[in-house]
Order: C-alpha cells, then structure tokens, then sequence
C-alpha cells in the first residue's frame, strides 16, 4: 500500500493505493496519529486508487473516526470503489463514516 | 484439486505469502476481479477470526476447488475451553460442529453433545447412553467448567475485545457462502466456502 500525505490548512488528506489490509493498516494508523501530534485536524481518505479493505483496516477507520468525533473535527472519505463500499455496507460503517 | 499447504506463525511476511497465493488460485479459479478480492479477504478474515476468537496465529491453510466451489481452509492445533468452543460454532453457517469422520469425529461429537446439549450439576461423570452412536463408550470425565455455560462469561468476552470485535465475522458471514467448523479434540478446522455464482 502507498500513502500519500498532504495538507491544505487544517485538514489533511491521505490518499491510499493497493490494500488496506492485516499487514499494512500498522503503517496508515501510525500516520493518522503523527496528523494529530500539533493540532485537532479534519481528515480526507482518498480511496480513489484502493483496491481492497479488510477489517483490520476498519479498525484503523474506526479509531480515527472515534478521535475526530473526541476533537469536534470531521473524517470524509471519498473514492470508494464497489467491493469497498459492498464491505462497508456488510460491517455497517456506511453508517459510521462520512462517505462522499 | 487441492492446493499446497502453506504454513501460518502470525507473522506479516507468512500471512501475505498465503493471502497472495489465495489470491493467484481464485484467478485461476475462474473469479471475477470481485470475488477474488472477495476470496482474499474471506481468507485473511479467517485467519483474524482464529485470532480474535480463539488467540490462535499459527496453523496452515490450504485451498481445495471443484467445478463450482472454492474452499479456504485454516486447521491448528488448539484445545478449546466451553467458551471458545461455542464462539467457534457460532461462526459457523449451521451453527453446529462437522466433526470429520471416523472414530475422532465420533469423539467429538459425544463431547460437543456434552457441552452443549446437557445439563449437569455436581456429578463430574456422564455416561453415555444418551445417543445411538455413542453407546460404545462407557464414560467420560468432564469438568463442570466445559459443561457450564454462562451468558456472564460471554458478555465478558464480548467487553473484553471492545468496538468492533464482530467485523470480521460479519465479513465472513456475508460473503462466505458456506462456513464450516470441525472440532475435534485436539485440532480444529474451519472451511470457508465461495461458489462460482
């Protein structure tokens, strides 16, 4: 999976490539937490180019969402593709996440 | 046909080697892009599921195919205690144990029979001429803790794993169209199956 960060005032979007998976969602929640290290910010997942999402990488969604929600900041993620969105929909996080 | 069998440690590099071959069979199956993400994700859910229900990471996993289905499978060794045991079936699809066959299959059952079926005070011993295919044993020594079960100890399991303890079976439960359990005394086997549509 590749990341890639940027920021545009106070919100910061990650845009997220190949598999969100057991093995690389340690890497996409070590980010999200370096994000809230100076200040509360508002977060953007990209989706655009994922292919894949397992409950591992849920979870991190989870915890950001539940830290936004702590900090009175918002979380969108945009980009889904059909089997991400048919996963969110089975786990029940389209009614978790703020999906554009 | 039925594939190699890969081994599992709980380790990143292990776990991805399997996913990845998972991943190459259900092409090789015939699967749309769909439901070979579907297939990988089925495996690696069970594989997490042996882990969050049962603390188990290593075992092996192979798959096996026919015309229509393709069939994870993930076997360990493990010694379930009552609560792990019925956390098991209740993944899956018929809610019961499919033992194997043969006489440890028949083990099982009568002990599975034990565990869930009977209720059992302070008498540690129960004999066994309660089901046609288990009269050929004479006695089985339980202890009151596998045969007592207690809706504390489950909402406590459930507290202890924290939000989001069931998304994994959720995965599995929707897009398995088959789950089976075997539990035999000292291994147990869950089969998670996919059919061509």
């Amino acid at each position: 999976m590749e990341i890639k960060r940027s920021v545009n005032g106070n919100t910061v979007t990650f845009a997220l490539s190949g598999r969100l998976d057991t093995i690389t969602s340690p890497q996409l929640s070590k980010e999200i937490e370096a994000a809230f290290e100076k200040e509360p910010v508002n977060l953007v997942f990209d989706f655009s180019a994922l292919d894949y999402i397992s409950s591992s990488g849920l979870r991190v969604l989870l915890s950001a969402q539940k830290k936004v929600n702590a900090l009175g900041t918002k979380m969108t993620v945009k980009g889904v593709n059909d089997t991400i969105k048919e996963i969110f929909e089975v786990t029940g996080f389209t009614g978790i996440l703020t999906i554009a | 046909m039925k594939s190699d069998i890969f081994q599992l440690d709980g380790s990143a590099l292990l776990t991805e080697q399997a996913l990845d071959k998972v991943e190459k069979l259900a092409i090789y199956f015939g699967f749309d892009d769909k439901d070979v993400a579907f297939s990988r994700l089925l495996a690696e859910e069970g594989i997490n599921a042996l882990e969050s229900l049962l603390g188990i990471n290593k075992g092996s996993l192979w798959v096996e195919t026919t015309d229509k289905d393709f069939e994870v499978h993930l076997k360990a060794n493990a010694q379930l205690s009552t609560d792990q045991r019925e956390e098991l079936i209740d993944l899956s699809k018929a809610k019961r144990n499919t033992p194997k066959k043969g006489i440890l299959g028949r083990i099982s059952r009568l002990v599975d029979f034990i565990a869930t079926d009977m209720v059992v005070g302070e008498n540690p011993f129960i004999f066994s001429n309660m089901a046609d295919e288990m009269l050929s044993y004479s006695a089985i020594m339980a202890s009151p803790d596998m045969i007592y079960w207690s809706l504390q100890k489950t909402k406590r399991i459930e507290e202890e794993k924290g939000e989001g303890a069931d998304i994994e079976r959720s995965i599995i439960e929707k897009f398995a169209d088959d789950i089976v359990v075997s539990i035999a005394l000292k291994s147990i086997e869950i089969t998670i199956k996919k059919s061509k549509k």
